[in-house]
């Protein structure tokens, strides 16, 4: 089941303690769904599967 | 005014002007032009006038410091420089931050090159302009009533409307090269960890670059070869050698094969003129002695999404704790585009750069088969100013790809909408191999003037 948006953006932003005007939070909810997809084909990438992330990390400074 | 920095480099050798002379007419156009153009935050008439008179004492007395010496630049105001604050076009950034130059300023001072002042941004490189704060929209020279392309907007339409001969832009997402495109100049963002960032605010840290800006691929070269190199003040700076890059601009592409993606079908927004445009490219290509052939980008979307999610992750971490407590003073299009951010999970982050990983290996098979990829830069040209909407931009531009994947990546005027409006063809190589696409842009600037192109204002 696909997460409403109209719950789910505006508790994720309460949750970072952001508080957009109205009209802005409007034109997130609307965004959602399109990024939503976006992020479900990144990990529709079948190569991806078994791959490592392009991370920054030095043990050393 | 000169056109390019090569050729008012030229001319300083032959006596026929002074570093004082350039850089009093670049002053010139700003007191003409800057109002409607928007392109200076802060200006350093004193100090650049003061280092210019010494570039020519300097050049009088036998010290060349090379191409760059006494060259009026401009520089992107999310880099430090000693003259004065940073801001980020921003009311946020605390302007005790940043104090002096950043390495790529330092480098291109130590060039003997003369540093005009600080360029106009998208807040934080990114976003759209907000009339409700206290900056200056920036403007196309082409059309006003058009947006010049950003973030780096006030390098490009400076460079384009004669306010310098170059300058400095960073490239997230494309600020480098959707105001080359858009402005009608050359704009180069070299591969991922060739050029320090130090004292750039970050936008995307695994995305960012600074670049050079100018009207030619040659003047790109020229600063490029004092931008590139390790510094470890940046943890994603490269130690490899940097070479010269002037010295492979022959003209000739004999022996180099080009793949092709004119990726039309990848944006809503393809104007009827870019395929011709793209076909006449080919053909001074092919002329110059290149083979081309046509490619198809792997995991366009994916990639594209790739960086774009990515680094709302990464700059939503940056501004987290001023984002939650004064919304209200940051611009309305960069709080809206940065609170994405805390709309993507860990997980998603993370996953974005493993499919980062796959793109690298995929495209490395690719760059097999060919020495350099053309695509165009941008669907259309630019959008006016009163249309402007993020998701607009993000639907025309075709750069992002090449941040998650790190390549050099270079836009090159190739004309003109049927309204005027520049489009520009993007050339992109190997990690760390900018002297082909440097080369290839040379030769396609030896014989086309689209570069060359100058606005009326």
């Amino acid at each position: 089941m696909e997460a409403d948006p109209t719950i789910v953006v505006p508790a994720l932003l309460a949750a970072a303690g952001l508080t957009p005007r109205p009209d802005e939070l409007a034109v997130m909810i609307a965004d959602f769904p399109a990024r939503a997809e976006e992020i479900a084909k990144l990990y529709a990438v079948p190569e991806a599967r078994y791959e490592e992330p392009a991370l920054i990390f030095h043990a050393e400074l | 005014m000169y056109l390019t920095i090569t050729e008012a480099a030229a001319a300083l050798r032959a006596g026929d002007t002074t570093s004082v002379a350039l850089t009093e007419a670049a002053y010139a156009a700003a007191d003409a032009h800057d109002e409607t153009l928007g392109v200076y935050l802060s200006r350093f008439d004193e100090t650049a006038l003061a280092a210019a008179a010494k570039a020519d004492a300097e050049l009088a007395g036998g010290t060349d410091r090379g191409p760059l010496h006494g060259i009026p630049l401009g520089v992107k105001d999310i880099i430090t420089t000693e003259e004065g604050e940073t801001t980020a076009q921003s009311l946020i950034l605390d302007r005790s931050w940043g104090v002096g130059d950043a390495p790529v300023v330092a480098r291109l001072r130590a060039a003997g090159a003369v540093i005009t002042g600080k360029t106009t941004t998208m807040e934080y490189a990114i976003g759209t302009p907000d009339p409700d704060k206290p900056f200056p929209i920036p403007r196309n020279p082409w059309n006003t009533r058009h947006y010049p392309g950003g973030s780096s907007s006030g390098t490009g339409n400076g460079v384009a409307a004669g306010l310098f001969l170059g300058g400095l832009g960073t490239d997230t997402g494309g600020s480098i090269r959707y105001p080359a495109t858009s402005c009608g100049i050359t704009g180069l963002k070299q591969t991922f960890g060739r050029v320090p960032k130090a004292g750039c605010v970050p936008l995307g840290y695994s995305y960012d670059h600074i670049g050079p800006m100018a009207r030619s691929a040659e003047d790109c070269a020229a600063m490029l070869t004092v931008l590139a190199g390790h510094d470890a003040r940046d943890a994603t700076s490269v130690d490899r050698p940097v070479g010269d890059y002037t010295s492979g601009l022959t003209g000739s592409l004999a022996g180099m094969r080009i793949g092709i993606d004119m990726l039309l079908d990848r944006s809503p927004m393809t104007v009827p003129e870019l395929q011709p445009a793209l076909e006449a490219a080919v053909a001074e290509l092919t002329a110059a002695g290149a083979e081309v052939v046509e490619v198809r980008l792997p995991l366009y979307d994916e990639l594209t999404s790739a960086t774009m999610i990515g680094l709302a992750a990464e700059a939503y971490a940056y501004h987290q704790p001023d984002l939650g407590s004064r919304w209200a003073d940051y611009g309305a299009g960069t709080r809206t585009a940065v609170a994405t951010g805390a709309l993507v999970s860990a997980g998603d982050y993370v996953q974005a750069q493993r499919v980062r990983r796959v793109g690298q290996r995929q495209v490395a098979a690719l760059f097999a088969d060919v020495d350099l990829i053309l695509t165009p830069t941008s669907a259309c040209g630019a959008p006016e100013v009163d249309k402007l909407t993020l998701g607009h931009i993000i639907d025309a531009l075709h750069t992002p790809y090449w941040n998650a994947l790190g390549n050099p990546a270079m836009s090159v005027p190739m004309g003109f909408t049927h309204d005027g409006l520049p489009l520009g063809l993007q050339i992109v190589g190997r990690p760390f191999d900018e002297a082909a696409v440097l080369a290839a842009g040379f030769a396609y600037q030896q014989s086309t003037s689209w570069h060359l192109q100058v606005p009326a204002l």
